[in-house]
């Protein structure tokens, strides 16, 4: 016994450093996460801050244009990358319009990131794959999407039959089948 | 001998020392280990509470909105006043989206599941909004429209009791949320712990037998029963379909042509991928051709286009004459969009000089080759038809004193303009300058009512509008 643990106390020694390091190499990955959203906090707080003053300060010149970025098309995208990358292009774009033909379904949320964040609608949102590195192709479908195109045809559900445990969507007609996902009413 | 002793009895000390520090480590390292469980268990523990609130509040605003549309919609039958019952069901509208908000943000298991009841929220909030609109443009409620509110209030009821059964149960603890995950859940725990969504899901089953909503609203069920007006008669099959598109992409032959299915409720749709050269692998051209009349309804190709070559008037130079190849005749250009060195160039229809909103033509360019990469008619093909267009009842003179004093207006044309109902209206198209803006005011060229505004985004990618 003594000679075992004479063998073996460097190593324990080893994984005891080993282990109080990796703790505190996690809390500090934590903290580092949660100083980036306190920024986004900070960032918010200052934005309305400032508009407020403006508000108040009545002789503000507005400006002739304004450059015009969709606030939808990044969410979309992030969708589209966690959904269906490695997908056809055309794959891409129909789940986007997935999303679209929700927000026009009266059975839905009305906008794009009610529809992309209600509990349990996507499985990339549960399982955070939303947050992997966005594709470009990803925005260029997103884009098309937004712009009108509608691969699915007015299709509001999709699946992967390989993947889904989920019976009751089966119930629902397939119409169309594009790359790994089958499109549905 | 003592040396030896000595040497023994150091030996002896040395080992029992080792023992001691051994125990004492594993002994720190089990009291860190119990002392980190505990801290990530109530880490777990305050995520959990942070969720079931913000679930529970959700959900008790959601029983409190359904009350009050029940309420409102009783009053609403009741109340003589027109004016009150514009209030009423503008309240209506708000508690009903609110409503479907918080019903989104429920953690069930299929969520989507629940459409029906999300349907019923959207549909009592967009049919009181349309009523209360009516009513101040002075119209009072048909009785076929009483009728349709009667049965709303009673599907209101009905939710109102069930709601109201499952937050008595979850407010005495007796139900629980369960976790809105995918994968890690056994069976067993998962049925367990959805009793509330099985519950939910109850509740869903009394909108069976729903009925039928018809009415002026962007949600109401006609929106997506409507029939396309600008396709031919003549059905076409699979084969035909599949010549019909490699006709219209000019290729004699194609490498690769699938067939992914037949969709579409409005317009029925064959919908295609084309390979044109195997050894481009990357290049895919989608097309779908509708089944009524053979048209081609929209184009995608997804050939990735290098650096910009041509501007864009050469792009709309190349898209005009694209649409009169195919035989969309009297098209005038009006936003366009400059994204992915491509241009996407709105098209849309002219009769005697007046804009035609609704039938409109999406074509995109792509500025390296001046090539048409996408195309979509699905506008078009829905609404186009012969129209006869009335004569103004007020003169552009008259339209003009009904805008504001302050829009500096920098042209005039007649258009005719969707409406979110799915219905057209005839108007005089007024686009000018406010506060350094450009906007498009509608006035009804027949009442003079305002029927739409829109804000004109012009920026260095394009003009759009919002």
């Amino acid at each position: 016994m003594a000679k075992l643990l004479k063998r073996y106390s460097l190593i324990i020694v080893f994984l005891l450093i080993s282990f109080i390091l990796s703790i505190y190499s996690a809390k500090l990955i934590y903290d580092i996460k949660r100083a980036s959203y306190e920024n986004i906090e900070k960032k918010l707080e200052k934005a309305l801050e400032s508009t407020d003053k403006e508000v108040l300060n009545e002789f503000v010149e507005t400006q002739g244009s304004t450059s015009y970025q969709n606030k939808d098309l990044y969410l979309l995208a992030r969708v589209i990358n966690g959904e269906a990358r490695g997908e056809p292009y055309i794959g891409q774009v129909a789940i986007g319009a997935v999303i679209i033909n929700r927000t026009k379904h009266p059975g839905f949320p009305k906008t794009i990131s009610g529809v992309i964040y209600q509990p349990g609608a996507f499985t990339c949102v549960s399982d955070g794959q939303i947050n992997a590195k966005l594709e470009p192709t990803a925005l260029k479908a997103a884009r098309e999407a937004l712009n009108g195109w509608d691969p699915t045809n007015g299709c509001i559900y999709y699946y992967n039959p390989a993947k889904t445990t989920n019976k009751w969507i089966w119930s629902r007609k397939v119409m169309l089948v594009i790359g790994k996902h089958r499109f549905a009413k | 001998m003592s040396i030896l002793g000595g040497y023994k009895e150091f030996r002896e000390r040395l080992k029992s020392v080792r023992l001691w520090s051994v125990m004492a480590i594993t002994l720190g390292i089990l009291v860190i280990v119990a002392l980190w469980g505990v801290n990530q268990y109530k880490g777990k523990a305050n995520y959990h509470n942070y969720l079931t609130n913000m679930w529970h509040r959700a959900f008790f605003d959601m029983v409190g909105y359904v009350q009050n549309i029940q309420a409102l919609l009783s009053k609403a039958e009741v109340s003589g006043d027109d004016r009150q019952r514009a209030v009423l069901y503008t309240e209506v509208w708000r508690n009903a989206f609110a409503a479907q908000e918080n019903l989104s943000q429920l953690p069930i298991e299929n969520n989507v599941a629940l459409e029906k009841t999300a349907k019923y929220l959207t549909q009592v909030g967009d049919l009181s909004f349309s009523l209360s609109k009516q009513l101040m443009s002075g119209k009072k409620e048909t009785l076929p429209q009483k009728q349709q509110l009667k049965k709303l209030r009673a599907y209101a009821d009905k939710l109102s009791n069930n709601l109201n059964e499952l937050a008595i149960e979850i407010s005495q603890g007796r139900l629980r949320w369960g976790e809105v995950r995918v994968v890690g859940t056994s069976r067993f725990r998962r049925i367990a712990q959805n009793v509330t969504s099985s519950r939910m899901l109850a509740v869903e089953a009394g909108f069976k037998d729903y009925p039928t909503l018809i009415y002026d609203g962007p949600f109401s069920d006609h929106i997506s029963r409507q029939t396309p007006k600008g396709l031919p008669e003549k059905l076409v099959n699979k084969e035909q379909a599949k010549k019909i598109a490699l006709d219209f992409l000019n290729l004699e032959r194609a490498d690769i042509v699938n067939y992914l299915g037949l969709s579409g409720d409005r317009i029925k749709i064959y919908t295609f991928e084309i390979i044109p050269d195997r050894k481009i692998r990357d290049r895919t051209i989608t097309i779908a051709i509708s089944k009524k009349g053979g048209k081609i309804i929209w184009m995608i190709d997804n050939r990735a286009s290098s650096s910009p070559k041509i501007g864009v008037a050469k792009a709309k130079e190349n898209a005009k004459k694209f649409l009169i190849e195919k035989g969309f005749a009297n098209m005038i250009d009006t936003f366009y969009l400059k994204q992915d060195n491509t241009a996407l160039i709105n098209y849309i229809y002219q009769q005697n000089g007046v804009k035609i909103y609704p039938d409109m033509v999406k074509v995109r360019v792509a500025l390296d080759t001046g090539q048409i990469v996408g195309f979509d008619a699905t506008a078009y093909y829905m609404s186009h038809t012969s129209r006869k267009i009335p004569e103004p009842a007020i003169s552009e003179k008259q339209a003009r004193g009904l805008i504001s004093k302050n829009f500096d207006v920098q042209s005039v044309s007649l258009a005719i303009i969707p409406l979110d109902s799915g219905k057209e209206v005839f108007t005089y198209e007024f686009l000018g300058k406010y506060d350094g803006k450009y906007f498009a005011d509608y006035i009804n060229a027949i009442t003079g009512k305002e029927e739409n505004i829109l804000e004109i985004i012009k920026d260095p990618n394009g003009i759009l509008s919002m």
